[in-house]
């Protein structure tokens, strides 16, 4: 050691450093960063979706960037875990200029400060707007103690999709649209079969899924309520409620037709019925697009059974907002304009994911007379349709309903007994003492 | 001082200063990176944020969280009992199944390379594709699994056997079976630790082994004697990795229970997955960082306990004592 | 005759053993080569008719070939930085004696403790404040910086397990510590490297959120993110997608078929015996 041992420390201790830094200059260099041309203004747009969204938001930018020649749109896709980037972003600043929001969580958002209210905004274009040709609860989703932080730009509806292949195996003639709950259970056992007599259901009349927006439109029906309308306190602990939640659950218990727990697990609720598990389910508009895909099998869609309240069904919406940070404010109102407009929307329409929410559009590019099936019908659905009671606890809210819907699943309860043990939880969550 | 002792000191001082030159890179990205973001979880779990509005609107609360968690939440225990469950069961299995298939792997035989390649397939396909896949393979009615030990009973059936009878349970929506469910997908995912048994393997010397046949010893004396205490430093790595993966298991969860509900009455409610729901779903980011504290002290006293343990069973060849 | 015997059990084992293993991906292949109503259909392993369009269709529907390249640079770059950091630190703390090693090893283990969940925002709002949203840059300098608590800690084993006796020689010669890092350890650990080539590699081209948060515009995305862009809340595309994630296993595959030759057993020992 001795002499030697600090030129031999030193040419380590450069190794090291010229290590790093030649690490660090290769990830610099990796950097693709892209800006556009300097006189453009970047505006950028967040969303969601599978691939065929990409491609409707790369249209719709085309059309975006045409009209208004000195703005550049980014589009920021992100396939999932949204809402996580979301937070992220807001947490950070640097939210994009235009946001895509779910009905579903609006009231935090709007709480959290970070959307822009539009109404000033929607004043000031009081023309570019007919808010008539909107369908009637699309605005009402994203309107939050009197502010309209979004609008809404593409929604869905819920009907009851059947394999028509089944009902002509059975020779039972279709559903027609004003069959009421009590038809709807007789086709159910009607189409319950165990062919192979081996003590196994292998085809079951129907499946509704026991979460608490799959069976609103069954509550609502039988005149039922989840909350009140002031969304203060539960309301499901009625006699109409219980009897709507009897009925569907001696769909499953007493007539068995319904699969038990697990049976089709891994199916989503449109592949049940493509691979003829299932012979009746609701389904929302968004399934029709991937239905078309299946050449092999016959579908339809039915109106939702009349209950002793009449028809009912779930509606909800997705909506645009403006970040409140942004420093580009007036060009992603003119983005959101373009796509609520009718050229937008015609262009959302036609792909056929979700109905949107200009009912002119809608029934011009929806519905597809070249098609068996009757899409008009989720259009005429939006007429009788309602949306779920969403409050700012709707995610606590939603972990207890499962919790216990999921034991109404599973059998270990029943209804009225399900009912009753949620009413204190829910109110506790809604007057903010957690849950 | 002495010359000598003041040579000491430099030698002592030239040691340290190497020391930390090579650990450099580890120490910087510590203090840059992971100390302050550990900080910043710490204060969290002493204060309440739903993680999307400004930090400034962050408010202390004091013990709050922790209070809460100990004394009023069944779901905090509960959480942990599914955690504690399935480290218990999955732990072991993984450690111990990875070491046999490895020995069986490091067999001198004809395209050893392919069943290699078989038996890590498995852990390497990418997340949100394995649920699918494990979802079919457990589905109860067709799932592959349940049409096997349904095939299984009917042979029993027609042997007179009859009476006893092999479960087919419904698995993942089964309060009972779901955790074990979990236990058998961690287990098809033992590749990594597989392959790092393997790599361990490849540093016994061939030459105890010649030794040992030469004094007539069976396969199992020759891998009791000599290729277990050899490769204790690889079990110890395996051990350690393993029980802090389980105490942290969440994205096979996640994505298998679709909308993370926690399964059939919270039965695959795990610890990181409540953490999560806590974080994102109710946004109680202060609660969730408090969760995430005690958690990251009972995994760092299990490690300690392991690592205070390893004087004790792990045999490092390069070591002095 | 013996020999016969165990052949034949080792044999049978694997086979046994390796039909239960590929079950998921045998299903996830035969998947990729389904249409979307026969793809959950129970008990058809082979498709009628076979899909080969599907694989087609995953790079007409959305840019896959650039997620590649993507993927690649981010986890090639992570490698290197991966290999290089971790086996200087795990060296250290292997075989150099100063003062704090042990506690500073034992905090470099507490970074596995903590689940990612709860640093992702402090991370993220760090690396917006640096600028380094957008770029790959968050993905890749970390690997630099030590390269991950677990690919020291493999590493700092394997060192352990190399006799004393090698570094004694040299460094009686006159080797400095980088001199025995660089032409005794290193070498020795060939298989542990391999190791966590290969781990490291699939960790990083599998990684799904880092990728996604730190990442806006989707031209960068990598692999992993374009395999979830055939699933989304309302309708899935399983065949696609498992097609999509075929695709991306093959790099992964050759890379471990490369990596096997590390996996010789037996070191050589050069001249240390008795």
């Amino acid at each position: 050691m001795g002499n030697h041992s600090r030129p031999k420390l030193v040419s380590s201790a450069l190794v090291v450093v010229l290590l790093v830094c030649s690490a660090l200059g290769v990830a610099t260099g990796c950097t693709s960063r892209r800006e556009g041309p300097e006189k453009k203004t970047l505006v950028r747009f967040s969303f969601w979706g599978s691939f065929l969204e990409l491609k409707l938001w790369e249209e719709m930018k085309a059309l975006y960037e045409k009209r208004y020649p000195d703005v550049s749109l980014r589009l920021e896709y992100t396939p999932g875990e949204y809402l996580r980037k979301l937070r992220l972003q807001f947490i950070s600043g640097t939210a994009c200029d235009i946001i895509m929001v779910d009905d579903e969580f609006y009231p935090t958002y709007q709480e959290s400060g970070n959307l822009e209210d539009l109404k000033e905004y929607i004043a000031r274009d009081k023309d570019a707007f007919n808010f008539d040709d909107f369908w009637k609860t699309s605005l009402e989703s994203f309107t939050y103690k009197k502010k309209q932080c979004a609008l809404p730009w593409d929604g869905f509806s819920t009907l009851m999709f059947y394999n028509c292949d089944l009902f002509d195996k059975a020779g039972v003639p279709y559903p027609n649209d004003d069959w009421t709950w009590e038809d709807f259970k007789r086709l159910a056992i009607q189409l319950t079969k165990d062919f192979d007599n081996d003590g196994r259901i292998d085809q079951f009349g129907c499946n509704v899924v026991f979460s608490w927006l799959g069976l609103e439109s069954v509550v609502w029906s039988f005149g039922g309520q989840i909350l009140t309308p002031d969304k203060k306190r539960f309301a499901m602990n009625s006699r109409k409620t219980i009897a709507a939640l009897q009925y569907i659950y001696d769909l499953k218990y007493k007539y068995h037709t319904m699969p038990q727990a697990g049976e089709l697990s891994g199916m989503m609720g449109e592949i049940q019925l493509l691979t003829g598990r299932v012979a009746m389910l609701p389904g929302g508009a968004f399934a029709v697009s991937t239905m078309r895909g299946v050449e092999a099998m016959r579908w339809d869609v039915a109106h939702m059974p009349t209950g002793p309240a009449g028809k009912s069904t779930r509606v909800s919406w997705d909506g645009l907002a403006i970040y409140s940070r942004s420093k580009h404010k007036e060009k992603a109102w003119q983005f959101i304009k373009l796509v609520l407009s009718d050229e937008g929307q015609r262009l959302i329409g036609s792909l056929q994911r979700a109905v949107p929410v200009r009912k002119s559009a809608a029934y011009a590019t929806f519905v597809n007379p070249q098609t068996p099936q009757k899409e008009e019908k989720f259009l005429e659905a939006m007429e009788y349709g309602r949306l779920t009671p969403i409050t700012v606890k709707y995610a606590e809210m939603d972990i207890v309903m499962r919790n216990e819907l999921d034991k109404l699943s599973l059998g270990v309860t029943d209804p009225a007994t399900m009912v009753r043990t949620l009413e204190p939880q829910i109110n506790r969550i809604l007057s903010g003492k957690g849950s | 001082m002495t010359a000598i002792q003041s040579a000491n000191v430099r030698r002592a001082f030239k040691r340290n200063l190497e020391g930390y030159l090579f650990a450099s890179p580890c120490l910087v990205g510590f203090l840059i990176l992971t100390l302050g973001a550990m900080l910043f979880s710490l204060f969290l779990s002493f204060a309440e944020w739903d993680a999307q509005s400004p930090l400034k609107e962050i408010s202390f609360v004091g013990f709050n969280n922790y209070r809460e968690m100990f004394f009023e939440d069944e779901l905090f225990y509960k959480s942990l009992y599914n955690t504690a469950y399935y480290t218990f069961f999955s732990v072991p299995l993984r450690v111990t199944i990875a070491l046999l298939l490895a020995v069986l792997l490091n067999q001198k035989v004809r395209g050893i390379t392919v069943f290699r390649t078989i038996f890590y397939l498995p852990s390497i396909v990418v997340g949100a594709a394995t649920a699918v896949v494990w979802s079919w393979i457990l589905n109860p009615s067709y799932g592959i699994l349940n049409l096997t030990l349904h095939k299984i009973n009917l042979f029993l059936d027609k042997i007179y056997l009859g009476f006893i009878n092999v479960p087919e349970p419904t698995w993942l929506e089964s309060e009972f079976w779901s955790k074990p469910a979990l236990i058998i997908m961690s287990v098809w995912g033992l590749g990594s630790s597989m392959l790092i048994y393997l790599a361990g393997l490849q540093g016994v010397p061939d030459h105890l082994y010649e030794v040992a046949d030469l004094d007539g010893a069976s396969s199992l004396r020759k891998f009791w004697n000599i290729t277990v205490p050899m490769i204790t430093p690889t079990i110890f790595f395996n051990l350690i990795v393993s029980v802090i993966g389980a105490f942290q298991v969440f994205t096979q969860v996640y994505v298998i229970t679709v909308g993370h509900t926690g399964g059939p009455n919270n039965s695959t409610l795990v610890y990181v997955l409540y953490l999560y729901r806590k974080a994102f779903d109710e946004l109680q980011m202060g609660y969730a960082c408090a969760l995430a504290w005690v958690l990251f002290v009972m995994i760092l006293l299990f490690t300690m306990l392991i690592l205070r343990s390893s004087a004790l069973w792990v045999y490092y060849e390069g070591e002095r004592r | 005759m013996r020999r016969i015997v165990s052949r034949v059990v080792v044999y049978a084992l694997l086979i046994l053993l390796s039909v239960a293993f590929s079950i998921p991906f045998l299903w996830s292949v035969s998947a990729s080569l389904k249409s979307l109503d026969q793809v959950f259909k129970a008990g058809v392993w082979i498709p009628m008719p076979i899909r080969w369009t599907n694989y087609k269709h995953v790079f007409d529907n959305i840019p896959f070939h650039l997620f590649f390249v993507n993927s690649f640079v981010v986890t090639v770059a992570c490698l290197i930085g991966q290999l290089s950091s971790a086996s200087l630190v795990a060296f250290s703390f292997a075989r150099l004696r100063w003062f704090g090693r042990d506690f500073w090893f034992v905090v470099m283990l507490s970074t596995m403790m903590l689940p990612a969940v709860v640093t992702m925002i402090p991370h993220f709002v760090f690396f917006n404040y640096i600028g380094w949203i957008d770029t790959f840059k968050p993905l890749i300098v970390p690997s630099f910086l030590g390269g991950g608590a677990f690919n020291i800690f493999l590493l700092r084993q394997f060192f352990k397990t190399i006799p004393l006796d090698l570094e004694d020689a040299a460094r009686i010669d006159g080797c400095s510590s980088f001199r025995v890092f660089l032409q005794i350890m290193v070498p020795l650990a060939k298989p542990a490297l391999a190791t966590i080539a290969v781990l490291s590699f699939i960790g990083q081209w599998n990684n799904f959120i880092e990728p996604l948060i730190y990442l806006h515009a989707y031209r960068k995305f990598t692999v992993a993110i374009g395999i979830s862009m055939f699933k989304d809340a309302y309708g899935m595309f399983p065949h696609y997608m498992m097609a999509a994630s075929i695709i991306a296993l093959l790099p992964i595959l050759v890379l471990f078929f490369a990596a096997q030759r590390y996996f010789v057993s037996g070191i050589v020992l050069t001249g240390i015996k008795g």
